[in-house]
């Protein structure tokens, strides 16, 4: 009831308003004041009482509310303005400039301002026309929905909003609401004060203030003017422009618009881009061509207009003003015809822009410089270009080789368009353009013309580490040329190729560790597209001999490549590490060619198999000489291999987890344009004290001091990266680095090198990451015998004469040795075969454990590496390699002699089978171990092959008796691995007794190596 | 919240009356019946009396003043606020007004205007000291808030026991053959090998740290801590020790970002296990439907001091959703998928990798005004990378976990659970697959 009788008051109260309002106060069509009336100026003067639609009405007092009839109330502060567009059931407002607030009682009620609105209906908000062109502000009450660029979002009671032309988004910190200032002393403001002024007016705010401070040097730019756009249009240009904010690019299709004078007033790209961009107010300055084919000139003085890519940013880049110190450079003109695709030539300088920074910073300086080319598939540029700048320096831009020998790989080129770039050469720190580190040039190129005749470019000195300000100016130093064709030679320029270099041998064919997914990395020789390198990760591939000649990588450079036709230079290695380069041939990538390189670029590489922290050394200095390393290349190819020259040396345990650290003493020496440069990367600390290396793990970088006369480290210090660096081997045996020399540029130093521990014989002759099947008598046999054992990760060493001295597994695993015991064994393809007997062996597991064998009796074990690259169907045959002569557990009876072949049949699991064919003979008996189909037909034998393994424990044995059958039946237990490059062997264990288990006392046993039978 | 509001209305109220009644008891009618209502707590009644006069009225201060108040005592901030301003346009230094002002802005989510306001009252000299001290802590508040909230921190120790039918993860089969060493028949498992059920009793604790670095930002610290003991298996007795620290970042329309740096400590029987170091970034975002998305990315360093061989990095991407259902029995159900590798770092023990993706869905349901029940299910299979050596074939494990429980709160801050849980985990290799059921009862307090 109350409730009702609260409604009905409330009721009559709006009805006794609103009737009282139609009959003595509110005309049609128009809002009343309920407060303020004397604060406000009315466009057209009109009635400040009620305010009609259309007019502008600006707040000059301290306040102004507006009430609808059903008490909805709009509230404007002081310096805003704002129009009534739409009144009757629903109010909308535009606000024009400032804020207001809204609580709406129920009528619908929209403010709107360049293209954002926002609407409730029994809500409250705030609403801002923000700098960015729309709304912004905060739900007060209920709900608002705000609608702008195409889309529309609901926000609560709490929740800020953005509304701009992208669109409508939250915000945590909108605009503060406003009141009434605490006393009339107090600084008046506006809403335009509090938020900033737009763009454009910011720029020239900050060109003037900032004179004398260091930034936006010159003549502030003339600004707030629009300047109709004159001139005759030509279409089918290029376009390349460098300037301060914007940046550096190039754009084909474009329509330049020339004024009477030949001053580019506009440019419009083709493309859909929606670039359309206009001189405007800026002064058309430093005008050039090269044979009226290229064109020069800088905008500065003024601002730009139009549209920049995509609006891109809004107006804040298309309307950038720029002061007499800045500019716009930009070169355009018709793509050439008729470009070379053979020969060198060289040109020289026709026209420049005056050279400025972004901010202004000196006066516009002077530029000279000179170019080439070698045109061909591989196309080069030279450069030699020098950029003084008053009051400050002169900045040199260089390749290697300069314009006479040109050797910068174009990264891009359309020259359909006539456009190419080279995206970076590297310039010496130090001025205002290069304050902090890595610094480098950009060029963007136009050739125009009839057989390359002219040739235009744009630049920046760019140092990516300055910051940038709210209009993204830095130290950038940007300009434009044009040159003219001096001389071409159609021969010319150096391009005939350089031999391919094959060379190098292995000391043993690379081992893969079966679930490895890092090998190393390769070095890209010529770097294209900005990629110098790939990390090698999986699926190496190597050629009979066990050298490399694909990879793929799915990292860093991901992607699958393979050594087409092409040669490898400085080949070496050993079954943990390799290195080599490939070069003088075609380098595919995915399949498809990549690169053709001569003798003198190509892919240096390193490959190795990690040798894991925790079975390295825990602590000390090992010392490693070098045991190879690939000739040194220039990226480029600009001049020759070199020779790389050192030691390494490793402290092991350097930190914790047993990571260790790798020190270098080397050298890299190049002939170079002055002669002989030598490029000494050693390591702080050097091999003395590898503990201050930054060689720590896979990859490490440190600089070098620059050489005097090097064509890339034109800095007082240059970087070397360490792509790969690889401990591997027994006890870390090996080493290997992979290695770029370089400063910022396209072009860098690159190889590879291995080096060996000096002063540890014994790991020359120890194996890791081996396969061994081993068999023994069972421990209730012979105490502490293994009985059957495998092992997948096991380190074996090998005696002189033949055989095993040890196997087994570091750290947790089992690890026998061969004691006092009698050796015998041998080896063949990877694979090697042992029988101790006549001694006391001993082991490891579970502690010092002693395993006296008599003469009869052995422990048997074959070892070697786990196969890889598995064929996926077909059948193979094997030949015995070797094998131990068979053993009774009890040695009831003297050794015997083993023969026997071994088929595989591949393919999926249940289908792959290994057949077998033996016959042991031991105390006068002969057990012919025999699958069905035997060795020649596999397909059908009881022994699965799952992945590179295979057991069974009831392999047939022809005939029951004899020593290991006493009984009325026999069998064997046979289980081994295949072994090497797409299963080229295979090792087994065999143990032969009435039901095949391998732990009786009469069990006959020993182990055999198989290689495929030559056809 | 609202109790501040109030504490706070009631102190500028007393600013109000004591600075001003001379002024706003001198009229007489209709205003002078609405100071009296508002006196005697009736602000609705106020604000209906006054409301009906605004129109002409409005721009006389004494008015505006009184109506704000009403208007604000009786949930009306933004009438309240268009009030306060026209007193303020008309005697810009009505400190009344402009306090009460800073208050009716709170109302209306403006905390920035508000804190101008009362700050400015604050300023003044003339003001008592009390309605100082009032503002001050109000001022203060607000700066607290407006720069993130200020920093909390926030406990919580859970006692629980009772029976597991498997405190070791084990398997049931004490005979497993392995193929390595088939040719030894069945091997016997020790004890510790397979499955050991036990009462146990378990305390464990959690602090959480906040501290607010901007509107949008915190800082997050946490550490927590359990201890597990068995009745009599002590030698898987387990304690756990745990620190994350990051940050989170709040967004108004993407949820909200978090990472934390990660560091844990597990031991068993009184002996460190296993030490983790690792990282997390998780994305989370309640929708205006109250729908909870999730998205974390994990990483974590696994080293086993007495086993270094099982050393292994871990990598869990996973998602997850939740949405809230309305009802007197607010259901909440969610979901979630994810996904990952653990490698081991050793090469000799690639049998130890693997690749997991696992699954969880579950509900929870408000069945009393204290009470809730839940029920949650999760599977996940890890298919492992390398061939065990002892077992000749890859592991591959399924595991199933089934939860169901009550939570009873005995007041807002100490609550009741007793849960049920069920593990299933099937795998190829007999000795990674087992049963365990536990039942507990756990009281968990907040502080």
């Amino acid at each position: 009831m109350k409730n009702i009788i609260k409604n009905r008051v409330g009721l009559i109260s709006a009805l006794t308003v609103a009737t009282s309002l139609a009959l003595t106060v509110a005309p049609a069509a128009a809002v009343p004041v309920l407060f303020g009336a004397n604060n406000i100026s009315v466009e057209g003067d009109g009635d400040t009482s009620n305010i009609a639609a259309g007019a502008v009405v600006t707040v000059t007092g301290a306040l102004l509310q507006l009430q609808l009839a059903d008490g909805s109330t709009v509230t404007v502060p002081k310096g805003s303005s704002f129009r009534i567009t739409g009144e009757g059931d629903t109010l909308s407002i535009e606000i024009v400039s400032g804020s207001l607030r809204v609580e709406s009682k129920g009528t619908p009620i929209t403010v709107t301002h360049n293209g954002s609105s926002i609407t409730t209906t029994g809500g409250g908000f705030s609403a801002f026309a923000s700098a960015s062109g729309g709304l912004d502000g905060r739900v007060n009450g209920g709900t608002a929905k705000v609608t702008s660029g195409g889309e529309e979002q609901e926000f609560a009671k709490g929740e800020g909003y953005l509304a701009s032309a992208s669109g409508v988004a939250g915000t945590f910190t909108p605009p503060v609401a406003q009141a009434p200032q605490y006393t009339s002393t107090q600084t008046q403001y506006s809403s335009a004060d509090q938020r900033g002024s737009d763009g454009n007016a910011l720029v020239a705010d900050q060109a003037v203030e900032d004179l004398g401070g260091g930034s936006y040097g010159g003549t502030p730019p003339v600004t707030g003017v629009i300047v109709p756009v004159t001139g005759t249009e030509n279409n089918g240009r290029s376009i390349l422009y460098a300037a301060d904010a914007i940046g550096i690019d190039q754009r084909s299709d474009v329509t330049v618009t020339l004024g009477d004078d030949g001053e580019l007033n506009r440019y419009t790209v083709g493309d859909g881009s929606n670039e359309d961009l206009e001189r405007n107010s800026n002064d058309s300055l430093e005008r050039g061509n090269a044979n009226g084919e290229i064109f020069v000139e800088r905008w500065a003085g003024g601002e730009t207009h139009g549209n920049y890519y995509n609006d891109y940013n809004g107006t804040t880049i298309a309307e950038l003003g720029r002061t007499s110190y800045q500019g716009y450079h930009l070169v355009y003109g018709e793509p050439g015809t008729n470009i070379p695709v053979t020969g060198y030539a060289s040109y020289t300088l026709a026209a420049a822009t005056n050279p400025t920074f972004d901010k202004g910073q000196t006066a516009p300086g002077t530029f000279t410089g000179t170019l080439g080319f070698t045109f061909g598939p591989t196309f080069k540029a030279g450069v030699e270009f020098a950029v003084a700048m008053p009051g400050d320096k002169t900045y040199l831009i260089a390749t290697a080789g300069g314009a006479a020998a040109p050797s910068a790989i174009i990264s891009y080129s359309d020259l359909t368009e006539g456009l190419f770039s080279i995206p970076s050469i590297a310039v010496a720190q130090g001025g205002i353009a290069c304050p902090t580190s890595n610094c480098n040039a950009i060029v963007y190129g136009l050739i125009g013309g009839d057989a390359a005749s002219s040739v235009g470019i744009a630049y920046q000195i760019i140092d990516f580490s300055s910051p940038v300000d709210a209009t993204g100016r830095s130290t950038r130093l940007s300009g434009a040329a044009a040159f003219t064709q001096g001389a071409y030679d159609a021969g010319g320029g150096g391009g005939s190729a350089h031999a391919a270099m094959d060379s190098g041998t292995l000391d043993a064919p690379f081992r893969v560790v079966s679930g490895s997914t890092y090998f190393g990395n390769a070095l890209f020789a010529p770097i294209l597209y900005g990629q110098r390198e790939a990390t090698i990760t999986h699926d190496l591939v190597f050629d009979e001999d066990g050298a490399l000649i694909g990879y793929r990588g799915t990292s860093n450079g991901a992607g699958t490549y393979r050594l087409n036709d092409g040669v490898i230079a400085d080949l070496a290695g050993t079954a943990y590490m390799q290195i080599g380069r490939w070069n003088g041939g075609t380098i595919l990538k995915n399949d498809a060619t990549y690169f053709t390189v001569d003798g003198w670029q190509g892919m240096p590489y390193l490959i190795g198999v990690r040798t894991d922290n925790n079975v390295l050394p825990t602590s000390g200095i090992a010392t490693y000489a070098l045991s190879a390393a690939t000739a040194p290349i220039f990226a480029s190819g600009a001049f020759a291999p070199g020779v790389f020259d050192g030691s390494a040396a490793v402290l092991f345990g350097a930190s914790a987890g047993n990571q260790w650290k790798l020190g270098l003493d080397a050298t890299v020496t190049m002939q170079e344009t002055g002669g002989e440069v030598i490029y000494n990367i050693s390591t702080l600390g050097g091999i003395v004290d590898p503990s201050q290396s930054p060689i720590n793990g896979s990859i490490a970088f440190y600089t070098i001091d620059s050489p005097v006369g090097s064509s890339i480290c034109v800095s007082a210090t240059c970087q070397v990266d360490i792509r790969s660096a690889i401990v591997g081997g027994p006890s870390g045996r090996d080493a290997g680095i992979n290695y770029v020399i370089y400063q910022n540029s396209n072009d860098a130093i690159m190889g590879s090198a291995l080096f060996q521990v000096v002063g540890n014989d014994v790991l020359y002759d120890q194996d890791i990451n081996m396969m061994t099947r081993a068999i023994a008598p069972g421990g209730g046999v012979v105490t502490g015998s293994p009985g059957s054992y495998g092992g997948q990760y096991d380190t074996v060493t090998y005696e002189d004469d033949g055989g095993l001295s040890q196997f087994g597994g570091p750290g947790n695993y089992q690890n026998y040795h061969k004691g006092t015991t009698t050796v015998a064994g041998g080896s063949s393809n990877g694979l090697t075969w042992s029988r101790w007997s006549n001694g006391t062996a001993e082991s490891d597991y579970p502690t010092n454990n002693e395993i006296v064998l008599g003469t009869n009796q052995a422990i048997h074990a074959v070892t070697g590496g786990l196969a890889t690259s598995l064929p996926a169907s077909g059948t193979a045959q094997y030949a015995l390699a070797g094998a131990t002569a068979p053993t009774i557990a009890d040695g009831s009876v003297a050794p015997g002699t083993f023969t026997g072949t071994l088929g595989v049949a591949f393919g999926a699991y249940g289908d792959a089978r290994v057949g077998v064919d033996f016959d042991v003979a031991i105390g006068g008996f002969t057990y012919n171990i025999l699958t069905t189909g035997g060795s020649a037909t596999p397909g059908t034998s009881e022994i699965l092959l799952n992945s590179a393994g295979f057991t069974n424990s009831h392999v047939p044995v022809a005939a029951a008796g004899g020593p290991a059958c006493t009984g009325m039946t026999c069998e064997a237990t046979v289980t081994g691995f295949l072994t090497g490059q797409g299963a080229t062997g295979a090792a087994l264990s065999y143990a032969i007794s009435s039901n095949g288990s391998p732990n009786l006392s009469n069990t006959v046993h020993g182990v055999a190596a198989f290689t495929t039978a030559v056809p | 919240m609202n109790k501040s509001l109030s504490g706070f209305g009631a102190g500028l109220l007393a600013l109000g009356f004591v600075m001003s009644m001379s002024a706003i008891v001198a009229r007489a009618g209709t205003l002078e019946d609405a100071i009296q209502r508002l006196n005697a707590q009736d602000a609705q009644g106020a604000y209906e009396l006054l409301k009906s006069e605004e129109r002409q009225r409005a721009g006389q201060p004494d008015f505006d003043y009184v109506l704000g108040l009403a208007a604000v005592d009786s949930g009306r901030g933004g009438e309240a606020v268009a009030a306060f301003e026209r007193v303020l346009a008309v005697k810009p230094d009505h400190m009344q007004a402009r306090a009460e002002l800073g208050r009716a802005y709170l109302a209306i989510n403006e905390p920035e205007a508000a804190r101008r306001e009362m700050a400015t009252v604050e300023s003044q000299s003339d003001i008592p000291p009390e309605v100082r001290e009032t503002l001050n802590r109000y001022v203060r508040a607000l700066d607290t808030g407006l720069s993130g909230g200020g920093t909390h921190i926030q406990s919580n120790v859970t006692l629980k026991t009772g029976f597991d039918s498997n405190v070791n993860n084990s398997t049931s089969d004490s005979r497993i053959l392995i193929p390595a060493f088939a040719g030894l028949g069945f091997a016997t498992l020790g004890g510790g090998a397979t499955a050991q059920e036990d009462m146990f009793g378990e305390v464990s604790g959690v602090t959480t740290l906040t501290h607010g670095l901007s509107i949008d930002r915190k800082f997050i610290a946490e550490l927590s801590a359990s201890y597990r003991g068995n009745a009599s298996e002590e030698q898987f007795n387990q304690a756990n020790a745990g620190l994350n620290i990051g940050l989170s970042q709040n967004t108004p329309d993407w949820g909200t970002f978090t990472v934390l740096a990660q560091a844990q400590s597990f031991w068993v029987d009184g002996k460190p296990y296993r030490y983790t170091l690792g990282g997390l970034g998780q994305w989370s975002l309640t929708t205006k439907a109250k729908t909870d998305y999730g998205v974390y990315l994990q990483y974590a360093h696994q080293t086993f001091p007495s086993a270094s061989v099982q050393n292994t990095d871990r990598f869990t991407l996973g998602a997850t959703v939740g949405q809230y259902f309305a009802g007197a029995m607010q259901p909440y159900v969610f979901a979630g998928v994810y996904g990952g590798i653990e490698e081991a770092s050793h090469s000799t023990a690639k049998n130890l990798s693997y690749e997991f993706v696992g699954a969880r869905i579950g509900t929870e349901i408000k069945v009393l005004r204290d009470t809730s029940v839940y029920a949650t299910a999760a599977v996940e299979t890890d298919n492992y990378k390398a061939t065990e050596p002892l077992f000749l074939k890859s592991r591959s494990t399924v595991r199933t976990d089934l939860a169901a429980g009550l939570r009873y709160a005995l007041s807002e801050s100490v609550k009741i659970n007793p849960e049920v849980t069920y593990t299933h985990a099937d795998s190829n290799i007999p000795i990674n697959a087992y049963d365990r059921v536990v039942g507990s009862v756990a009281l968990s307090i907040d502080f």
